[in-house]
């Protein structure tokens, strides 16, 4: 058992899966570490989108996790998958439809889990992930406490960003090209870590075919 | 500059039709005279019968027999042409392959299309209906796209791309409006693309289309008219006296095939 895992819920059967797994396993094979894909039946909703948090539960014994969505697509060649195994705080980026927290995040934390958030202040995207044990542990306990999962979208997003806003955790905050989300953007744009979001995962075979070109 | 015309054989309506073949044949044939290089973007089923015809394409590239860049789009059918705009990357005119060039093109324009087309056809409510869904401004211009292409290929790139996510976001929509969807996700979405990146756009053929089109030496046998035997004779006549050879090659392909 290595001291670090990389994570990758991909449960159900989606046409992407045939274009990011592979491309995933093959780069995390050259860099030699772990990899755990959950896969199986699509989980009825909410437990699919909760499905980050008991699988960071089942590695919490590791020095790091890096969680991984299974709609990304990675550049040819990526060398930077140290920045989020070797982290030593939380390693995420901005989201790109609310990079400040808004009134939906501040009134989900209130009407779900009776916290109070402030407004304006960073929000993080949940689709690309590096978390040291320690924090880890951390939010996992915190989430315990509640033992509650909402049905409310945005999920496990919004209760990580909870977390960070109670505890005051400090963020390795990465810049946008690591998690670049395309949907509802004008311009093309070939980034390091490419986040194909909701309706904009029909388009990676084409994606794939203009870098390929 | 080059010209590239595509086709995807799995899209609907794909026509097996005489008169489509004999179309595209002579639409390459006339490109050929004006165009140091003419490429072809399709499918394994195009490649073929661009042999059998013997279209005389530079290149032919079977970029599309990747079926999953249709998937539940293959009723929009200018997915070939935007496909094709993405992936170009140097300047390039696409050139439908129902359109005849019988003059040399001013091509030094960063983006050129064929013409603004009739607004009124924009006014069917499911059109009206998608335009909504997609956010797009349906009070600007909306381009006939027979030709397109420029200079700058980079703002057709992004535009392309742009535009295939527009048809993602219609794909579960009715298939009843495949041709209502095309427009929409071609025509009126690039008018409300360059204007908001603020790129011009130049046509080819002014308000009055006809004299336009007989000044710029342009045909474009657009919907029906390509099964229209009345055009069809002209064109053929056409073939005949302007490309006699081929025209012979033509009748004997289409006899055996």
């Amino acid at each position: 058992m290595g001291k670090d895992i990389i994570i990758v819920p991909a449960t159900g059967d989606f046409l992407h899966y045939k274009y990011t797994l592979p491309r995933i396993e093959a780069m995390v094979k050259k860099w030699g570490v772990e990899l755990y894909i959950e896969r199986g039946p699509a989980l009825p909703w909410p437990h699919g989108t909760w499905l980050k948090f008991d699988l960071m539960d089942r590695f919490k014994d590791r020095e790091n996790v890096v969680v991984f969505d299974a709609d990304l697509i990675f550049e040819d060649d990526f060398q930077d998958l140290d920045l989020f195994l070797n982290c030593s705080k939380p390693t995420m980026v901005r989201d790109m439809g609310q990079p400040e927290s808004r009134e939906r995040f501040v009134n989900w934390c209130l009407n779900n889990y009776n916290t109070n958030v402030e407004l304006n202040i960073p929000y993080y995207n949940a689709g690309v992930m590096g978390w040291p044990q320690k924090e880890l542990v951390q939010l996992l306990d915190y989430f315990k406490m509640f033992n509650y999962k909402t049905k409310q979208s945005y999920h496990e997003q919004d209760f990580i960003n909870m977390f960070f806003q109670v505890f005051k955790i400090e963020v390795n905050e990465l810049p946008e090209s690591y998690n670049y989300i395309h949907v509802e953007r004008p311009g093309l744009s070939v980034n390091k870590i490419n986040h194909f979001v909701a309706n904009s995962k029909g388009l990676i075979p084409a994606y794939l075919l203009y870098t390929s070109c | 500059m080059k010209a590239i015309q595509s086709l995807l054989t799995s899209v609907t309506p794909f026509s097996k039709k005489r008169g489509a073949f004999l179309i595209h044949t002579l639409s390459v044939l006339t490109l050929k005279k004006q165009f140091s290089r003419v490429e072809f973007i399709t499918d394994d089923l195009g490649a073929s019968l661009a042999e059998e015809y013997q279209w005389p394409y530079d290149r032919v590239s079977t970029y599309f027999n990747n079926k999953d860049l249709l998937e539940k789009k293959n009723h929009i059918w200018s997915i070939g042409k935007l496909l094709s705009c993405l992936i170009t990357k140097e300047p390039f005119l696409h050139i439908d392959n129902d359109v005849l060039l019988f003059k040399r093109l001013d091509v030094n324009v960063e983006a050129l299309v064929q013409s603004v087309d009739y607004s009124e056809l924009y006014t069917n409510h499911l059109i009206q209906k998608f335009a909504a869904k997609l956010n797009l401004n349906t009070s600007l211009d909306k381009y006939n796209c027979g030709i397109m292409g420029g200079t700058k290929y980079e703002f057709w790139n992004s535009w392309a791309w742009w535009a295939l996510g527009k048809a993602e976001a219609l794909k579960f929509e009715p298939r009843m409006g495949g041709t209502l969807m095309t427009m929409t996700v071609e025509q009126l979405s690039l008018g409300h693309y360059a204007n908001s990146v603020n790129q011009k756009i130049t046509t080819l053929l002014g308000g009055d289309l006809e004299k336009g089109a007989f000044e710029a030496g342009y045909v474009h046998f657009i919907g029906e008219s390509k099964y229209n035997q009345g055009w069809l004779n002209v064109a053929e006549a056409l073939f005949k006296t302007s490309f006699p050879n081929e025209y012979e090659h033509f009748v004997k392909t289409w006899e055996k095939i």
